[in-house]
């Protein structure tokens, strides 16, 4: 059957050498391509168009494949050719390894693509937590307090849009989303606008802005009604306080947020760290003294350059830092949950292996060419 | 007797070459700077020589290391010591002549280097553009606008060096004619001609004076305090030199300070200057009346007292080595036995064969002694790996490619081997003289990249990777050309140049391919992601995919020998846009000197490339359908 199986026409074109190529080649153009894109778009944009996509327009007409579709169809003709075009013999078992380790690492790149998330945790000198939030997205957040406890129900905003209607059933709260934009401009004084609107920051209106190269620059604004009251509440994401409203006899917070994701564990910044070349602006090193704590149980790690702290899925990395004005200093750390990080090891390993069996093989049959004549 | 021939010829004819590199000597130099040149000095957070400090800062200023007449150290002395020597200095290189004439000052046909004394004259018009060009944001400036912004920045580090020893250099704002003042300051009776150091000297004196109110001081005080005043003056004006040569550990912190700075402290707190101030002085003195003998020795005297207080390891040992590196210039000798080496070879192909071949094979060999060294050396100065920066990519890739010529010709003895080591070795050496002009090219790594661990394996891995698809393109020009231009029998020797074209590409590939994923691993374990997609990373890649489709196409027999060899010299261009991509992607951003220089020429090679490609293709093609 394997062998029927290697003459249908299909099978050969999957583990063709040509097709091979042409990946290969269509891979070159998507990186030339993308990376000249970035020089004035930005990497995000660039990543977004031709990297992570499976196919984009050109001129808005011609599609063109994405790096996402060509490294699966590249995959699929690897495990193809593994399968049916190359011969297993000892001689070639470098050959296979490198290729099977090219294969594991195209997974690694699929399972991170997937399924890792990156989020940021930015810590004040003394202060804790144990969430982390996003890059990029943001959140509504409402919260009340019931008997001294405060209930949360969080909106992604990713998922909106004008004219939706959310119910907040766990708080008990609906509300009729009026205007949305990723990346907004806050305006205070009203002129022509005589609904009342209510912000704790005084805000009046909110106007799109174009998007930022890098997303994490943008600042989003939300108009809405609350269903009960009829009241139209707008919200910044620069504003440093909620807006509260009473309705049905209790009282509502409004704030939007970046998206927040919980940690497997209570981070503590004990002291941040920074040192400089002596007489320069260089710096040589820096580095977070932290206080870990899960289920009472507390330790005291360092975390610093190429030194991360990794726990279960997640990695926390010093990322960089902050120092206000006042002196105050706060660390940046990036908090990674890839359970597929092993994997590119994994893969380089094999691969290394290969290649070096691989080159040996050829060394002695060099040899033994060179003794047979 | 015939081997005799074969290796005394080449000798000989060598050793003619050596006249053209023992450096010049400042010939008329009385004053031995041998001891001034080890002043340690902090710069950017490394601790250097002055003999250093005095080359980065020429080579800045005129793109030289070294001027026609005078050695960088000297230059520097004679700013420092006597300035009115250094101002007829040729040292300002002006690229654009239209900047000579927006000054006013006639141009003498385009690229040329002027003195202090030339520009001085329209210094306030320079000031004035400078100013208004700075005010256009960088990526509109144009490259007049940016290099008069640059010319106006030279000329102004060249004002903060000129004042370095000021502080004793007599004045005319401390000439003391009133016998009272000297008296009560406690000066020499027999001169007028005194220097802000002396008066800063008597700090007792002048304390004194100073807690006195108004109506108490005497007409005496009174000019002393004018004097003071004027004092003061100077300090505001000499405030944050950049010779900053006196180390000072306060509470574990290391600051260190220029002469003005260490003496405008004490004399704001009324103390004497401090014993390595009293040193600095004397030799300055020493200096400017022509005392060699008593220079070196009170130099000498300053450089044990400050390495006292240098916390750590002693680093005299290093400061000496560097020196010695200065000195023996290691990458330049290369450049001219590398150069020489394919001079000789090319004439090998005319007349005299085999003299030619075997002078050109010693000098490939001889050039690799200093080159070697200097990469050693500059490990050992530093405590790094060999590749840390741009500067050492190419001259760490140009030694790789030396080696693998070398190689070759060892195992093939086809004179290949030494054409293309001599070839890209000069190139790439010639390359990173480029990227010297810059400034410091042993500056210290940011935090990211301070890892030993990783720069040895990644960095290294990955630079001989490119050396060795750099080889394999250079490979592929000679199949090319071997193909076109040899006559008769040939299929062998094009056999011989296609196996080392596809063994180098392999190489290269291996190489190249080990340190990307080396590359991904250090992102990953230090912020947290094995591949983002950025400029530097995607030229590694496509390195990679490329070399991966010449294997592929030749397996898959899309093409055969000739398309390999051909694709071999597209690597080279993959080569070069992963290592200036992003330094091209920045046009615009950085479009000054030498980005926009590189940016074109490196367009018109690639378009040679693309030429000779395509043009060889289809004449082969013709020639043989």
């Amino acid at each position: 059957m394997f062998k029927n199986l290697k003459k249908n026409n299909l099978i050969k074109f999957s583990y063709s050498l040509k097709l091979t190529a042409v990946c290969l080649l269509l891979l070159s153009i998507l990186t030339v391509w993308g990376t000249i894109y970035q020089a004035d778009n930005g990497l995000y944009a660039a990543k977004l168009k031709f990297f992570t996509s499976w196919f984009f327009l050109i001129f808005g007409f011609i599609p063109f494949p994405g790096a996402a579709l060509v490294m699966t169809i590249l995959f699929l003709n690897l495990v193809s050719s593994l399968l049916f075009r190359i011969n297993f013999a000892l001689k070639n078992i470098g050959n296979i390894l490198t290729h099977l380790g090219i294969i594991i690492l195209l997974l690694g790149g699929f399972f991170t693509f997937f399924f890792s998330q990156e989020t940021v945790l930015t810590l004040k000198e003394g202060g804790s937590s144990s969430w982390s939030n996003s890059y990029n997205n943001w959140e509504l957040s409402v919260w009340k307090d019931i008997n001294g406890e405060r209930i949360f129900s969080d909106v992604d905003l990713r998922y909106i849009s004008p004219g939706k209607e959310i119910n907040l059933d766990q708080i008990g709260i609906n509300v009729k989303i009026e205007n949305y934009y990723e990346n907004a401009l806050a305006f205070r004084n009203n002129r022509n606008n005589k609904r009342e609107i209510i912000n704790a920051s005084g805000i009046y209106s909110i106007e799109k802005k174009k998007n930022e190269l890098e997303p994490a620059g943008n600042i989003p604004g939300l108009l809405f009604k609350e269903s009960k009251t009829g009241k139209n509440i707008v919200l910044y994401g620069g504003e440093s306080n909620p807006t509260s409203l009473n309705s049905g006899g209790s009282v509502y917070n409004f704030f939007l947020r970046k998206r927040r994701s919980r940690l497997p564990l209570h981070l503590r910044l004990i002291d941040f760290r920074i040192e400089h070349y002596p007489g320069s602006s260089i710096v040589k090193s820096y580095e977070s003294q932290v206080e870990i704590e899960h289920e009472g149980l507390k330790r005291e790690v360092l975390i610093s350059m190429n030194r991360p702290l990794r726990y279960k899925d997640f990695t926390f990395f010093q990322s960089s830092y902050q120092i206000a004005q006042n002196g105050t200093e706060y660390s940046v750390l990036a908090v990674v949950k890839n359970s597929g990080r092993l994997l590119p090891y994994i893969s380089s390993i094999i691969i290394f292996l290969g290649m070096l069996i691989h080159f040996i093989i050829m060394l002695f049959r060099k040899k033994k060419e060179k003794t047979e004549k | 007797m015939k081997i005799n021939v074969k290796i005394i010829l080449p000798i000989v004819l060598i050793s003619l070459l050596t006249p053209f590199l023992s450096g010049n000597s400042d010939s008329e130099n009385k004053i031995s700077l041998d001891e001034f040149k080890k002043i340690v000095i902090l710069e950017n957070g490394r601790k250097k020589p002055l003999d250093t400090f005095a080359k980065n800062i020429l080579k800045q200023f005129s793109g030289k290391s070294k001027l026609n007449n005078k050695s960088a150290i000297q230059w520097f002395a004679d700013l420092l010591f006597s300035p009115e020597k250094s101002h007829e200095d040729k040292i300002f290189l002006i690229n654009n002549p239209e900047v000579l004439t927006s000054m006013g000052i006639q141009d003498k046909g385009g690229r040329g280097r002027f003195s202090y004394h030339e520009l001085s004259s329209t210094s306030s018009k320079l000031r004035e553009m400078a100013i208004a060009a700075s005010r256009i944001k960088d990526p509109k400036r144009s490259i007049v606008e940016n290099e008069i912004i640059a010319l106006y920045n030279k000329i102004y580090i060249y004002h903060k060096l000129l004042g370095t020893f000021y502080f004793s250099f007599p004045s005319k704002d401390f000439i003391i004619k009133n016998k009272n003042v000297k008296e009560n300051l406690s000066l020499s009776e027999n001169s007028e001609n005194f220097t802000f150091f002396d008066i800063a000297s008597k700090a007792d004196e002048i304390k004194i004076i100073r807690s006195k109110n108004f109506d108490s001081q005497t007409d005496t005080e009174r000019e002393i305090l004018n004097l003071v005043n004027k004092m003061e003056q100077w300090s505001k004006f000499y405030r944050d030199q950049p010779v900053t040569i006196i180390p000072n550990i306060k509470a574990g912190k290391e600051t260190w300070e220029s002469p003005w700075d260490s003496l405008i402290k004490t004399f704001n707190y009324n103390k004497p200057p401090s014993a390595e101030l009293n040193i600095i002085s004397q030799f300055i003195n020493a200096y400017r009346s022509h005392n060699s003998e008593l220079f070196n020795s009170k130099i000498k005297e300053f450089r044990e007292l400050s390495s006292k207080k240098i916390p750590g390891k002693a680093i005299t040992g290093k400061i000496d080595m560097e020196i010695l590196y200065n000195r023996i210039d290691p990458f330049y000798k290369s450049e001219f036995f590398y150069g020489f080496s394919l001079l000789f070879l090319l004439f090998s192909f005319i007349a005299f064969k085999k003299i030619f071949y075997y002078s050109g094979y010693i000098l490939l060999i001889l050039g690799l002694l200093p080159h070697t060294y200097g990469i050693i050396a500059r490990m050992i100065i530093r405590s790094r790996p060999p590749v840390t920066n741009l500067f050492e990519t190419f001259v760490f890739s140009a030694w790789i490619t030396v080696l693998l010529g070398l190689a070759l010709e060892l195992f093939k003895k086809k004179n290949i081997g030494i054409l293309t080591g001599s070839l890209s070795g000069l190139l790439l050496l010639i390359i990173s003289g480029r990227y010297a002009l810059e400034g410091d090219t042993m500056g210290m790594l940011v935090a990211v990249l301070d890892s030993n661990f990783w720069l040895a394996t990644h960095v290294i891995t990955i630079t001989v990777g490119y050396g060795g698809i750099v080889i394999s393109g250079v490979l592929g020009h000679v199949y090319v050309f071997q193909l076109i231009f040899k006559k008769g029998k040939k299929k062998e020797l094009l056999k011989d140049t296609y196996q080392s074209v596809y063994a180098t590409q392999a190489f290269g590939l291996i190489f190249t391919f080990i340190g990307t994923v080396l590359g991904g691993i250090w992102a990953d374990q230090s912020w947290g992601r094995f591949w983002g997609w950025d400029p530097k990373e995607n030229g590694a890649l496509l390195i990679i995919l490329w070399s991966a489709i010449l294997f592929h196409g030749k397996l898959g027999k899309i093409f055969k020998e000739l398309g390999f060899s051909l694709g071999s010299i597209v690597g080279i261009i993959t080569v070069v846009l992963a290592w200036f991509g992003v330094n091209l992607l920045g046009v615009g951003l950085h479009n000054y000197g030498f980005s926009s220089n590189v940016a074109s020429a490196l367009t018109i090679y690639i378009i040679l490339e693309l030429v000779l490609i395509t043009g060889s293709y289809i004449y082969i093609k013709q020639k043989n359908p």
